[in-house]
């Protein structure tokens, strides 16, 4: 999960940056951005709080 | 310490209300040691809340004098606002109550009742459905609030010391008060007393900050550079996670520095800026072009974070409750807690919340649907306040707080006056109010005796707040040289109040058209990215909050809490070691408001007799 959440944002940031600098930072790609690096976020936490210790 | 209070928010910008219950409960701690006598925890409890409460509702009237103000600026008449700010607002531009600057006058009958009615019914639902959320959360649902008994140590630690021969609290604290009492005179007092006898105060150090952005902006166009001159707060710096200050401080760096003039001025992103203008123009002007539909995006992002965060927490906490064989509470109150029928607090919530939506519906905004209003108070409210009650109860903390939430209901609502931009809607909070009637149990102090000293102090409070104003007030115009943070931000803050309150007016105001979907975006991912790549690379989640905070702001404004971050870090946790000095650091800071205040208190009480004094020609 860990990995999971780590790709996940880094794939947000590289997805955002690339709307930034390549599609006049358009709402919808940032958006995009944003929804998967909310799910890594998320993902990050609920494995810190739920999964961690048992591993 | 409440006029001092007023005085110095208007001369200086701090209050110093965030430390005047310490000064009071130190000097009790101290009088009680001396006298050879203890003061019990509950005592210094209420004092501390009590204090608090005192020195705090000061500024609650500070609307009537801005308004009084902004109804007679060129901001309002120019957004054509001026002729319809409410009655229950403030008098009429020409009335005389606002001509002899006078606060007791009848032109103020219908904005001083309209406000104590609304106060003493929030008074009423704050402290019935406060109640009745603890019952349901402490008592029925057993939620441990962590965070209770760390608030009710302060008191009992303090309590402790009073049967001690303990002397290290008070002669920190004559430190902080000794250099409060030094600085204070020097930027407070001078100009203060100068202002009384001259038109033009002497200001040894300009108030509020010395503007270098004219300077920059021959290296850096756009950046804003304002250095504050407030150095009291290096006393923040020593408080505050030395992380959290120098994050916020470079990312504020590298916003004026780089990110203004470097990339948003050089796209024409920042296109209203012209040089020569100072950093309040510049500030207005680079917020209406980016920064406030940035801004919108991280507020958004703060509430996503709290969300993200907290949730598997409560995930947890279901877990393992589920997996002990824990009983339920119930809503038998324990003995000698002073408790109230649960009746009588639901009751007096629902007497409250209805009373105050019949007052704006009827009295206030008659033509704004009623459904918004219906929904705020028994929807949403009740619905919100048993999140945040939970949250408290398992977290210590709050969830989120749902960001432009007014202004999404005035959009739905399709309501275009500009009365309703002047209504206190009932969407309201009473969860985090939940804590305090733990503490009180934690700390012994029966709730009763809770309620008593709050309907003592209520009726002082808003009458001699009122008082105070008033004289205050009739001192000298405010804002005026007299008041010189109030005389540099109050106009800017006129211009963004009028802008505000016209954004929904006609559908193509200055505010619609500076909110725009791709920068509030950019705010909402950029800090999403942030916080995700600062959690990948394992660090402080505080850094967040720092370099996020700092994106945007001036840099100039931090100066005095870097020096006390930095002289904290790197010269008195040396000098003291890490435990005295963070032990030190509350009581200093308590004895530095204190001196303040006192100069404060002094300077205001020198100018109001020079006032009341007449001079003579023989």
């Amino acid at each position: 999960m860990e990995k999971i959440a780590t790709a996940l944002i880094f794939i947000g940031a590289i997805i955002w940056g690339y709307s930034i600098l390549f599609m006049e930072a358009r709402w919808k790609p940032q958006m995009l951005s944003a929804a998967i690096l909310i799910t890594g976020i998320v993902i990050a936490h609920v494995w810190e709080e739920l999964f961690r210790e048992k591993r | 310490m409440m006029p001092g209070s007023i005085y110095l928010t208007l001369v200086s910008g701090q209050s110093g209300a965030g430390a005047a219950p310490w000064v009071a409960v130190i000097l009790f701690t101290e009088l009680a040691r001396r006298s050879f006598t203890t003061a019990r925890r509950q005592e210094l409890y209420m004092l501390l809340g009590l204090t608090g409460a005192a020195v705090g509702s000061g500024n609650q009237y500070r609307g009537f004098i801005w308004y009084a103000y902004f109804v007679n600026t060129p901001q309002a008449a120019s957004y054509e606002i001026a002729d319809k700010i409410p009655f229950w607002i403030a008098p009429a531009k020409d009335a005389i109550a606002i001509a002899e600057r006078s606060l007791l006058h009848m032109d103020w009958f219908w904005p001083i009742a309209i406000f104590l009615i609304t106060k003493l019914l929030a008074e009423i639902r704050y402290v019935s459905a406060g109640y009745f959320l603890f019952r349901l959360t402490a008592d029925l649902e057993r939620l441990p609030y962590p965070m209770a008994p760390i608030e009710a140590q302060g008191a009992t630690a303090l309590a402790e010391t009073t049967g001690r021969t303990e002397t290290w609290r008070w002669r920190v604290f004559s430190i902080g008060s000794m250099a409060g009492l030094i600085w204070g005179f020097i930027y407070i007092g001078v100009p203060s007393l100068t202002g009384v006898m001259m038109s033009q105060p002497i200001q040894i150090l300009k108030i509020p900050f010395i503007d270098f952005t004219s300077i920059v902006e021959r290296v850096a166009p756009t950046g804003v550079f304002a250095l504050s001159t407030d150095f009291g707060q290096m006393l923040t710096g020593f408080v505050l996670p030395f992380p959290i200050i120098m994050t916020e401080f470079i990312g504020a760096l590298f916003t004026q520095l780089v990110l203004n003039p470097r990339i948003l001025y050089r796209f024409e992103i920042l296109h209203q800026w012209r040089p020569g203008l100072d950093v309040r123009a510049t500030g207005l002007f680079n917020g209406l072009d980016f920064w406030i539909s940035y801004g919108m995006g991280k507020s958004f992002s703060f509430a996503i974070v709290g969300i993200a965060t907290s949730l598997p927490m409560l995930l947890k906490f279901r877990k393992t409750r589920q997996a002990r064989t824990g009983t339920r509470g119930s809503l038998q109150p324990p003995p000698g807690r002073g408790d109230f029928p649960l009746w009588l607090m639901g009751g007096l919530w629902l007497f409250g919340m209805a009373a105050f939506v019949h007052l704006v519906h009827v009295y206030m905004v008659p033509n704004f649907p009623l459904v918004f209003l219906l929904g705020f108070a028994f929807l949403y409210t009740p619905i919100n306040s048993y999140i945040t009650a939970r949250t408290y109860g398992i977290l210590g903390r709050d969830l989120f707080e749902i960001p432009y939430l007014h202004e999404t209901a005035f959009i739905l609502s399709r309501y275009e006056e500009v009365d309703i931009w002047f209504v206190h809607l009932p969407d309201e909070d009473y969860g985090r109010g939940t804590q305090r009637w733990r503490v009180l149990e934690l700390t012994g102090t029966t709730f009763t005796s809770n309620i008593a000293a709050h309907l003592l102090l209520m009726p002082i409070l808003l009458v001699s707040g009122i008082i105070v104003w008033h004289f205050v007030w009739k001192l000298a115009p405010i804002p005026s040289a007299q008041y010189p943070f109030a005389q540099t931000w109050w106009p800017i803050h006129a211009t963004t109040e009028c802008l505000w309150k016209t954004s929904l007016r006609d559908g193509n105001s200055q505010m619609l058209q500076a909110v725009r979907g791709g920068y509030v975006a950019a705010g909402f991912t950029a800090s999403l990215a942030i916080y995700g790549l600062l959690w990948v690379a394992k660090l402080p989640s505080m850094w967040f909050y720092g370099i996020v905070g700092g994106i945007g702001a001036d840099p100039g404004m931090m100066i005095p809490k870097v020096l006390g971050a930095l002289i904290g870090r790197f010269y008195m946790i040396k000098r003291f070691g890490l435990k005295r000095w963070f032990m030190f650091n509350p009581v200093l800071a308590a004895g530095f408001t204190c001196g303040v205040g006192l100069v404060g208190m002094g300077t205001v009480a020198i100018a109001l007799v020079s006032k009341a004094v007449i001079v003579k020609p023989f």
